[in-house]
């Protein structure tokens, strides 16, 4: 056997217990990093896996594609592959009853199935799951959604013929238009497609049936689903074809609604996202993790291996003396780092493993909903590469040292026993200053003590140095989970043990009567009320509720942001009213800024609280700012629908972002709730 | 034929207040296959000319001229062959390697040198230094004359030209101290080596060839018996 594994594995025998310790360090530290890492490509490959199935395999779809185009984009080179559909119609699927129009008076006129034709590919290319059965192997063969089922008649199921009555028209409104009978198809139901939450409403669902994509016809409108052979550059790649066939210009001569949609969560998924700013942050924070995990990790192991050197200075030092050249010492030393390294990887990389199961399995149980898709472990042999390429990296790190702090030993130090001592420096000159301090805090044993770690200040920094590393990871990662995990419970506890809303503005008479029987309700304890009037100021919507100021209030630097002014010099802005309810002014009252809060002088007066601070983003920055100079008792204009306007007065101010506060009498009042 | 020459060996430690003259000017000659015994009290010296000439100390100033060559200008790794195939040291206390057998250890500076251990030269130091039942045994289990005679297996397995030996029987009792003597005379007979031995023992020196006696750094006596 070879000198230096022969050496190198006696000594590893024979100091069994620093043998093991070491081991487990560099196990340690290799499942650390690979946690951390396959922890990060796991997360990424699950958010892949689940964009595929919930959004398709594709990374562009042209809605309303000319078939003019498809065999050119099917023979770019960049295109992997395609997939291709049409829409063709919708089918009858009864009348709407009044009373049910009645409940939701947004309701249609009649429920209907849109009708779809795949080609073969497209089943694979966008989500589709069945529930039961099989998909259709032609066209007179259709998959319908289960909610769809029970209009049929009480008694169909799959392998049954079924009648639709189609109308071909494709986009009807069918809250105003009625259903136009065009022919009648009987088709045989050969599966159940499970109900797409995207596209599915209690009135409208899906009918799937197969096309032959070879018998395209010249007139249609198609949906081409695009994957590309690399994700890379897809929206490059997208205008290119779109820019060379003149897609576009074609689409709108002809009065086509032809539109470029990017299935966004796959491409985000496949970080290819809009914004690469996401990316780049995820990647840096880590980064910046693993570096510190590898420099935490490589002090540990080269205290570990520098004791071990340290152990054997003579040993080195009689190899010398034998004939051992400086080189040969270091190969024991580097061997022994090899030996850890062949043992140590595989298992800290199955350890890591093992970890982010066990930890995937309870983010599943525990935060359940919290996450899109549940998480499982995938092995990717990059991040396998690199996890093994970092726990060498820390293992080199940690062992550079020590290696050459071996080969340079000296064979006379160690003839004559002294091992490393003489390389010590005890600074004689403080000896008298400390030995007060020390003696006085920790008695006689602290100054042996003190003494001993002045001994070997390298060693002593050393080990202070890998302790603070130890603890800063553990507040990183203590506080990375906090904040998960404080996300979601935060969301939970803020509204109470449950909520009842009411969005619409038609339930005049039910809210008062509500409260006052969920307050009979035995067990309620407190009803925290919140109502709030989202509005919107933009040219296409008019706005609900907008907030009217004059000009003599206005900042001059808010007047540059806030440019929706009136002809009476009125600014106008989109504004969140809300009243959290009579219960909640007293402890709003101690976040206060300015002014008082008291429920009968806001009642008599019509007065309002106004959280007085708005958020701009200058130069990529978020500036917290107050955008007015509004005093207590100054009067603002509340424009309701946009021409309506009523006054109110400032009985207060908070710190926070731009809000109108009301308390319970004056927004019944003026809202009509 | 001179195997080994010194010019003016000078070796000095330290510097400034704790400067320390260890040896100064030592002009010494010596020939194939002596038996040179050093004597001198503690701290003349003794032991700096030895690990001087064997490679493991590099001198302030002189020449250490062996077979030619200046060792004192050799890099660390031609000394480190130097001492591997030329020199075979002997301490006083045996500095074995503890993890390796008693086998591995003496044929420790073959296998340095990247070569296979030869069995036949194994069994027959075994079988001269009297230890051919302790073959497989670490140092730990081994008495003192016992891994004293491992070292010199180890000192002798490449056949060196010059054998060091710094106080041999310092540890052992006089059955083994005479013992080991014996072994190092009789081995340096038959390959025909020098042996140079650092020596308190005044019944030691006089089975030497000659006997050089050093005091504060300095040859007082050099003659031959």
């Amino acid at each position: 056997m070879n000198l230096y594994k022969n050496i190198t594995l006696k000594y590893m025998k024979n100091q069994k217990k620093r043998t093991i310790l070491t081991f487990i360090g560099i196990i340690l530290s290799v499942a650390l990093i690979s946690s951390i890492l396959l922890m990060y490509t796991s997360a990424l490959e699950s958010y892949t896996r689940y964009a595929i199935k919930t959004y398709g395999d594709y990374y562009v779809a042209y809605k309303n594609l000319p078939s003019k185009f498809v065999d050119d984009i099917n023979n770019n080179v960049n295109v992997q592959n395609t997939s291709i559909k049409y829409s063709f119609g919708m089918a009858f699927m009864g009348e709407i009853s009044k009373e049910e129009r009645e409940y939701d008076n947004n309701a249609p006129l009649f429920r209907k199935i849109d009708l779809r034709a795949y080609s073969d590919e497209n089943f694979k290319q966008t989500p589709f799951e069945l529930e039961m059965g099989n998909f259709p192997k032609n066209e007179n063969e259709i998959v319908l959604e289960k909610n769809a089922l029970k209009f049929l008649g009480s008694n169909v199921k799959v392998g049954d013929n079924i009648n639709l009555v189609i109308s071909s028209q494709i986009d009807s409104d069918s809250e105003k238009d009625n259903f136009k009978k065009e022919y009648e198809k009987k088709y045989k139901l050969t599966g159940i497609k499970k109900s797409d939450i995207l596209t599915s409403t209690n009135y409208t669902s899906e009918g799937i049936t197969l096309f032959d994509p070879g018998t395209i016809k010249e007139e249609k409108l198609y949906d081409l689903y695009i994957k590309f052979t690399s994700i890379k550059d897809t929206k490059d790649k997208s205008n290119n074809i779109l820019e060379n066939l003149k897609i576009k210009d074609y689409a709108a001569k002809n009065n086509i609604e032809f539109s470029e949609e990017f299935n966004n969560d796959l491409l985000r998924a496949y970080q290819e996202s809009s914004n690469p700013l996401s990316n780049k942050a995820v990647t840096n924070i880590l980064v910046v993790i693993l570096v510190i995990v590898i420099i935490a990790t490589a002090a540990v192991i080269y205290n570990i291996f520098n004791i071990s050197v340290l152990e054997r200075i003579s040993q080195f030092g009689i190899l010398r003396c034998v004939g051992a050249s400086p080189k040969q010492i270091r190969k024991i030393v580097l061997n022994e780092a090899l030996i850890y390294c062949i043992v140590g990887i595989p298992i800290g990389l199955t350890v890591g493993a093992g970890v982010v199961k066990v930890l995937f399995l309870l983010f599943n149980k525990l935060g359940k909903g919290m996450f899109p898709s549940d998480f499982e472990l995938y092995f990717n042999i990059w991040g396998i590469l690199v996890c093994i390429a970092l726990g060498i990296i820390s293992v080199v790190l940690s062992v550079i040292g020590p290696t050459r702090h071996a080969g340079k030993v000296s064979s006379i130090e160690a003839i004559k026993n002294l091992g490393s001592i003489k390389k010590e420096k005890i600074k004689k000159s403080r000896k008298l200053k400390k030995k007060g301090f020390t003696k006085i805090i920790f008695g006689i044993e602290g100054l042996i003590a003190s003494k001993n770690l002045r001994r070997n200040r390298k060693r002593y920094r050393i080990t202070i140095f890998s302790m603070t590393l130890s603890i800063v990871l553990f507040i990183v990662f203590a506080n990375f989970i906090n904040f998960y995990m404080g996300v979601s419970v935060f969301d939970e506890d803020e509204f109470g043990n449950f909520q009842v809303s009411n969005s619409k503005g038609n339930g005049e008479n039910i809210l008062p009567k509500l409260i006052n029987d969920i307050n009979n309700v035995n067990g309620v304890d407190y009803i925290f009320k919140n109502m709030n009037s989202n509005s919107n100021l933009s040219k296409e919507k008019p706005s609900f509720f907008g907030l009217g100021v004059k000009e003599e209030y206005m900042k001059d630097k808010s007047k540059e942001y806030i440019k929706v002014k009136n002809k009476n010099g009125i600014y106008s802005f989109d504004v969140e009213i809300v009243s959290y309810g009579d219960e909640a002014l007293e402890y709003l009252n101690k976040h206060l800024v300015k002014g008082e809060i008291d429920k009968n002088s806001l009642n008599s007066k019509n007065g309002v609280l106004i959280l007085n601070k708005y958020a701009i983003i200058e130069k990529g920055k978020r500036i917290y700012t107050s955008p007015f100079k509004f005093e207590i008792n100054d009067s603002l204009e509340i424009i309701k629908d946009n021409k309506e306007t009523k006054e109110v007065v400032i009985s207060g101010e908070f710190n926070y972002s731009l809000n109108i506060l009301y308390n319970d009498y004056n927004f019944f009042n003026q809202f009509g709730l | 034929m001179t195997i080994l020459k010194t010019k003016n060996l000078t070796k000095i430690y330290g510097e400034g207040n704790s400067k320390v003259i260890a040896i100064k000017d030592i002009n010494i000659t010596v020939d194939q296959g002596e038996f040179i015994a050093i004597v001198g009290p503690s701290g003349s010296g003794k032991s700096t000319l030895l690990h001087l000439i064997g490679g493991v100390d590099n001198p302030t100033s002189g020449e250490i001229i062996f077979d030619g060559n200046d060792i004192s200008n050799m890099s660390e790794k031609q000394l480190a062959v130097y001492r591997r195939r030329r020199i075979g040291f002997v301490f006083q206390s045996y500095n074995l390697i503890p993890v390796l057998n008693v086998e591995e250890n003496i044929s420790l500076p073959i296998l340095l040198d990247n070569k296979s251990e030869n069995e036949v030269r194994i069994n027959e130091l075994l079988k001269l230094l009297g230890i051919e039942d302790k073959r497989y045994s670490l140092p730990s289990e081994l008495s003192g004359g016992q891994q004293q005679r491992v070292s010199i297996g180890r000192a002798l397995a490449y056949k060196p030209n010059i054998i060091l030996a710094d106080e041999p029987t310092g540890n052992l009792d006089r059955k083994n101290g005479k013992d080991i003597i014996d072994l190092l005379k009789l081995s340096s007979k038959k390959y025909h080596q020098t042996l140079i031995i650092i020596t308190h023992d005044l019944e030691i020196a006089s089975q030497a060839d000659r006997v050089i006696a050093i005091e504060d750094g300095k040859i007082v006596k050099d003659e031959v018996s």
